[in-house]
């Protein structure tokens, strides 16, 4: 057990920070539109972006949700169920090729032009950098440009330096234990 | 989908000093929510009553999330009723689990009652371990004990490589952190 918990679970932690009138406001709390990476081999990149949005659309903000990943034809994920019932706006990748990838960073473009507040998720997009598909400074350039109050969450296996140069909150996901391959994908765990 | 066609849950754990690991786990209850699955979350210390973003989202769409604790437990003038909560935190996720009709149960920043010593170790790994076997559990949090990791299915460790409260001085935001 940590001698000093301070030490171990520090109060700036948001993890514990209190939503109630306890919270010290700051007088001009310091607040930007976050650049955000999950990356690595490990499960829960994709929920955690997913997770931001279900608070953000929790407090009102605008989001959108768009996925670099190509799904199984025919299969129904519980991600697009639930953007559904969310009602949240969604666009996916429909050919899982440089075209493909291209069409939709278009659409991303427009989007990271247009919206002005919120969270916008670029699921996967990392891996179409990493295919040589989008170019890393193109995705740079583009998130340089965007509005000030816009959060946008970035996934994929693993991050180029440009862009993790330029993000504000990294986080690596490492696989310490996983499923063996092969293992049968599950329904509202899988996918 | 019937009981026997029911896949053998998972043991999850998010742990590591990194941002992301409570909301991966809202992530995949919304996953499993969209599946028409059955969720629930139990948050530790977070206190009760808390109204974060995913509160206000859950409270729309039928979600069930309590959060029961006492917010910052090292400045609590009362350890005793701190252990207290914890251990009444844990006795409705033990009755949730056990009662089987949960597809997902998320028991989020549970490892720090465990490692505090407020709720028993071997106490908690026996109850997940015997768990019905259709359940599904999602355990969050810093440093979760070996002995859970050991009996997880999946284990992600969330490593902080940039932090912008750390590194830029920048604040929790509502609706991305909370």
């Amino acid at each position: 057990m940590p001698k000093d918990p301070n030490e171990e679970f520090p109060r700036s932690d948001p993890a514990v920070t209190p939503d109630g009138p306890e919270q010290q406001e700051d007088p001009a709390p310091k607040r930007k539109g976050m650049v955000v990476i999950y990356h690595g081999d490990g499960a829960g990149k994709e929920t955690a972006a997913l997770g931001v949005l279900f608070r953000a659309h929790g407090r009102g903000l605008p989001v959108r949700h768009m996925r670099f990943r190509v799904i199984e034809p025919g299969k129904t994920t519980g991600d697009d169920l639930a953007l559904v019932k969310l009602n949240v706006a969604s666009d996916v990748i429909t050919d899982a090729s440089q075209a493909g990838a291209h069409q939709l960073w278009r659409v991303a473009n427009l989007h990271l032009t247009i919206i002005q507040k919120g969270v916008l998720v670029l699921d996967g997009l990392l891996d179409t950098i990493s295919m040589g598909w989008i170019p890393a400074c193109a995705v740079v350039e583009s998130l340089s440009l965007k509005s000030q109050q816009l959060h946008v969450i970035i996934t994929g296996e693993s991050a180029p330096t440009e862009l993790l140069e330029v993000a504000d909150l990294v986080s690596h996901m490492r696989a310490i234990k996983k499923r063996p391959t092969g293992a049968t994908a599950i329904a509202g765990i899988d996918f | 989908m019937t009981q026997s066609q029911k896949p053998e849950g998972l043991l999850i754990i998010h742990t590591g000093d990194g941002k992301g690991k409570t909301t991966a786990a809202l992530g995949l209850m919304m996953r499993a929510w969209g599946q028409d699955q059955s969720v629930k979350m139990f948050q530790f210390l977070k206190q009760t009553g808390a109204r974060f973003g995913e509160h206000r989202e859950a409270e729309k769409f039928g979600i069930s999330i309590e959060s029961r604790g006492d917010g910052f437990t090292w400045l609590s003038k009362d350890m005793d009723e701190t252990t207290a909560i914890a251990v009444d935190q844990w006795e409705r996720c033990k009755a949730a689990i056990e009662a089987g009709d949960t597809d997902l149960i998320v028991l989020d920043e549970a490892t720090y009652p465990v490692t505090y010593g407020w709720l028993d170790v071997d106490e908690v790994v026996a109850a997940l371990a015997n768990r019905p076997t259709h359940v599904h559990v999602v355990v969050t949090g810093r440093d979760a004990h070996e002995k859970l990791v050991e009996i997880a299915d999946v284990v992600t460790e969330v490593e902080d490589v940039k932090h912008p409260y750390r590194d830029q001085g920048i604040k929790a935001q509502p609706g991305l952190d909370f």
